[in-house]
């Protein structure tokens, strides 16, 4: 009775040794994934907020309305333009009494002129490209001036610059943390066995008959924790797809990112459960029986 | 016929000296030898264990090594199964030249042998049966029936023809030595080696394993045994060979 109750204990042992291996390289590679989503989606973000950057193109006061849609027809088939939106002098006049609190007309008379609301693509938000299409602007007729924030847009393009360089730098760090856990996880379920490895070696068992069993139970435990991993990040993104809030942020319109996305960390999953296997097993069959006790 | 039994071979005719400088055995014919060490050392790391050993053992022998705890006995049958590096002199055991063999032969010399461990050595995660079928699995036994066959008959000879479905630790530590013996026993070697196989036992099951070491030698098969229970001998006389001082005496 009391063997079956340590047979019973012993494959308990054996089967959450297995399950913490299988969850703990589910979890690495869930953040696989997301740090995967985060550079897919980075571009988007940084497009996103340059996009915002926006040119004020003042118009002339006395501009007719004929004049006025003939600008908007030349600048909406500008390449470089990704909307434009028309202030009357009304609007603007009245925007402006809001914001003061107060009517300034009083003081300097009816000075706003109508003006267009430019917003960029995101590839023409350089500055050389910015100071063409500023040059390109005050060259047509009817525009009185044309005015955006040169520092903010420097400040945007440097953050957005050290932001990319800080993300690329926390997915190579958290990649080899990754790495190091699964290979740590693996490398502790392989140490539990390795007295099997050293009578395995001590009874003649060629090297590939020791590997075997190790390799095929590694592979089929990254296969596992692989699917639950993307089983995962498909649950994360349906559930942000379902977030309008979250369109900005995460590009749906590109699934074979994701494809690719959930390929990789599917070998991923395979390959670093195997090499860990692999390396670890090596290791125990190549040290010295004395060393197994240290 | 491989390379080390060819040169076991060429070395015929041979007269193997022990430490005092004897002839122990003159030899006509080498074949008959499975065990041939001469003036070999057996080192522990970098510490020299045993000095100048030197002995034969023909087939069909059985041979005891007898020193005190600590004396060397150990390290002697890991010298003859590979675990310790032959570094000089001649070392040779079924047909292999251990000072000229590659370390992937190691594998192929061991499943050439049947080694007895006084720990057991038995895989703990699967049941006796499973351990004698991995052992007919990696000495090529390829026919499953005639796998599970074998197992029942070196079961049988051991005396747990009804133990097969058992786990090692639900094992008394007599019926753990008899698997591993019938482990040994699996691919009919030349030549048994057993490290204190009694070690931990009571006598009445201490005598009933010496016992079966002799059946097995009627069979062919040498054994020779590492032990410090002269009771046993006495009972169950045979060649003895002595470890005394770091040195091989008979």
């Amino acid at each position: 009775m009391a063997a079956i109750q340590i047979e019973k204990i012993a494959k308990h042992r054996l089967a959450s040794s297995v399950l913490s291996t299988i969850i703990s390289v589910t979890l690495v590679l869930f953040i696989v994934g997301l740090l995967g989503i985060v550079l897919i989606n980075a571009k988007r973000i940084a497009d996103n907020v340059r996009e915002n950057i926006g040119f004020e193109v003042m118009l002339m006061p006395d501009i007719t309305e004929g004049q006025v849609s003939y600008i908007q027809q030349t600048l909406e088939k500008k390449p470089y333009v990704k909307s434009v939106k028309y202030v009357s002098k009304e609007q603007a006049t009245q925007e402006t009494i809001d914001l003061l609190g107060h009517d300034f007309r009083d003081i300097v008379g009816d000075v706003i002129p109508p003006s267009f609301q430019l917003k960029i693509n995101a590839n023409y938000t350089t500055m050389d490209s910015l100071q063409m299409i500023e040059k390109e602007l005050n060259l047509m007729e009817n525009i009185s001036d044309v005015c955006y924030q040169k520092s903010y847009i420097n400040n945007v393009n440097d953050n957005i610059h050290k932001i990319g360089i800080v993300l690329l730098v926390i997915c190579g760090l958290l990649l080899i943390i990754s790495f190091a856990l699964i290979n740590n996880t693996i490398r502790l379920y392989i140490y539990a066995k390795r007295f099997t490895i050293k009578s395995m070696l001590l009874v003649g068992a060629k090297r590939r008959t020791i590997y075997r069993p190790f390799i095929t139970n590694s592979i089929v435990q990254g296969i596992i924790a692989s699917v639950l991993a993307i089983a995962l990040m498909v649950f994360i993104l349906y559930m942000a797809y379902n977030r309008p809030s979250l369109e900005a942020i995460i590009d749906f319109s590109q699934p074979m990112y994701y494809a690719v996305l959930f390929g990789v960390m599917f070998a991923l999953g395979i390959l670093l459960n195997w090499l860990s296997t692999l390396f670890a097993v090596r290791k125990y069959i190549k040290m010295k029986i004395d060393k197994l006790y240290a | 016929m491989s390379n080390a039994e060819q040169t076991l071979e060429q070395s015929s005719n041979a007269s193997v000296e022990n430490t005092e400088g004897k002839s122990v055995i003159d030899t006509p014919n080498a074949e008959d030898f499975i065990i041939h060490i001469d003036k070999a050392n057996v080192y522990q790391g970098k510490n020299l264990i045993l000095n100048q050993v030197s002995f034969t053992i023909k087939a069909g022998e059985l041979v005891y090594i007898v020193g005190k705890t600590g004396s060397g006995k150990s390290n002697l049958l890991k010298l003859l199964y590979g675990d310790v590096p032959a570094v000089d002199g001649t070392v040779k055991i079924a047909g292999f030249d251990l000072r000229n063999i590659k370390s992937k032969n190691i594998q192929k010399l061991r499943r050439n042998l049947g080694i007895v461990f006084q720990d057991f050595q038995l895989l703990q995660d699967r049941s006796v049966y499973d351990n004698l079928n991995f052992i007919a699995k990696v000495t090529d036994w390829k026919d499953k029936n005639a796998r599970k066959q074998r197992i029942e008959e070196v079961l049988a000879l051991v005396g747990l023809a009804t133990k097969g479905y058992k786990m090692p630790h639900q094992l008394s530590g007599g019926e753990q030595q008899r698997v591993c013996i019938a482990r040994a026993l699996m691919n009919n070697p030349k030549i048994i080696l057993a490290d204190e196989p009694t070690g931990n036992l009571d006598p009445e099951t201490s005598y009933d394993i010496f016992s079966l070491f002799r059946d097995i030698t009627q069979k062919g098969t040498s054994v020779l045994i590492a032990t410090h229970d002269y009771l046993i001998i006495n009972q169950i006389p045979s060649r003895v060979i002595k470890i005394e001082n770091g040195k091989v005496l008979e």
